[in-house]
């Protein structure tokens, strides 16, 4: 792995100190020195409600909002297949998918 | 277990384990939950604690565990919390300081644990041996790679990088 930030000896230093002066929070060292494991239990359960539940709630939402949508979507309205074919008549013969010439109603068909 | 004896563990040792699980979990908020969890289980199974200046040692070793267990669970179960940004460390931490833990949590767990034992966390070369339960020599050499490793992760053949990388082993 190599580090996308280059090495400057203070810079790292400082990122040394950094690291092993690190400090949990306070409120859960007042609980733990209270030894008030309900607290941090509730704590606990919040924590991994807002970074667990919550994103999963989310996905899950946006899931079924996708699927409830996906059919209801059309791909092409009739005005839009109705151009097409307007374009496509200029053209007498079109060409099928094994190669044989066809007619602009077959061609039409298709592309419905 | 006595009220004060207890307090005084947790005055003591609160903020050096939740850096330990910092350092091995890399996530603020995963090491919230094993400090709780690691001193829930100190609380109850304090009795088993002979000696109280063996300690610190204990609680490390309980921290370390709950370290694995918690990132075994990770594997276990697909977690949308792995794919989500750690944003309270990127509060807590500058960029660099998010790569230096990022070349901490790359290296192998064994020379990540002993690094992180001996340079930052104060332990002797057996008070490690002991916790890790591996031997003294092995120590001395998981140390000598894993400072190898983070140089060359460092990229800093002529650079120089953090001190501790610079010293030389016992």
């Amino acid at each position: 792995m190599k580090l996308r930030v280059p090495p400057d000896s203070s810079r790292w230093r400082e990122a040394e100190k950094e690291l092993r002066s690190l400090r949990g929070p306070t409120a859960l060292k007042q609980a733990l020195r209270r030894g008030d494991f309900q607290e941090m239990g509730e704590r606990g359960r919040a924590r991994r409600w807002w970074w667990i539940g919550a994103p999963s709630v989310a996905l899950a939402s946006l899931a079924l909002l996708l699927l409830l949508r996906a059919p209801t979507a059309p791909l092409a309205s009739d005005e839009d297949l109705i151009l097409l074919f307007e374009e496509y008549q200029d053209f007498e013969l079109g060409v099928g998918a094994n190669d044989e010439l066809i007619g602009s109603d077959v061609l039409f068909e298709e592309l419905y | 277990m006595d009220n004060t004896l207890w307090q005084e563990l947790v005055e003591q040792l609160y903020d050096p384990i939740f850096r330990f699980a910092v350092h091995m979990l890399g996530s603020y908020e995963d090491a919230e939950d094993v400090t709780q969890q690691s001193f829930l289980k100190a609380f109850h199974s304090v009795h088993q604690l002979d000696d109280p200046t063996k300690a610190k040692a204990w609680l490390y070793a309980i921290a370390r565990n709950q370290c694995h267990d918690h990132l075994r669970s990770l594997k276990r179960f697909f977690s949308l919390r792995a794919l989500l940004p750690q944003e309270r460390c990127i509060e807590m931490l500058s960029p660099i300081g998010h790569e230096l833990l990022r070349a901490i949590g790359s290296l192998p767990r064994m020379q990540r644990e002993v690094f992180l034992l001996r340079e930052w966390h104060d332990f002797s070369t057996v008070e490690t041996a002991q916790l890790l339960g591996i031997a003294e020599g092995s120590v001395k050499s998981h140390l000598h790679r894993a400072k190898s490793a983070l140089r060359q992760c460092l990229g800093e053949q002529n650079a120089e990088s953090p001190a501790n990388l610079d010293e030389e082993e016992d």
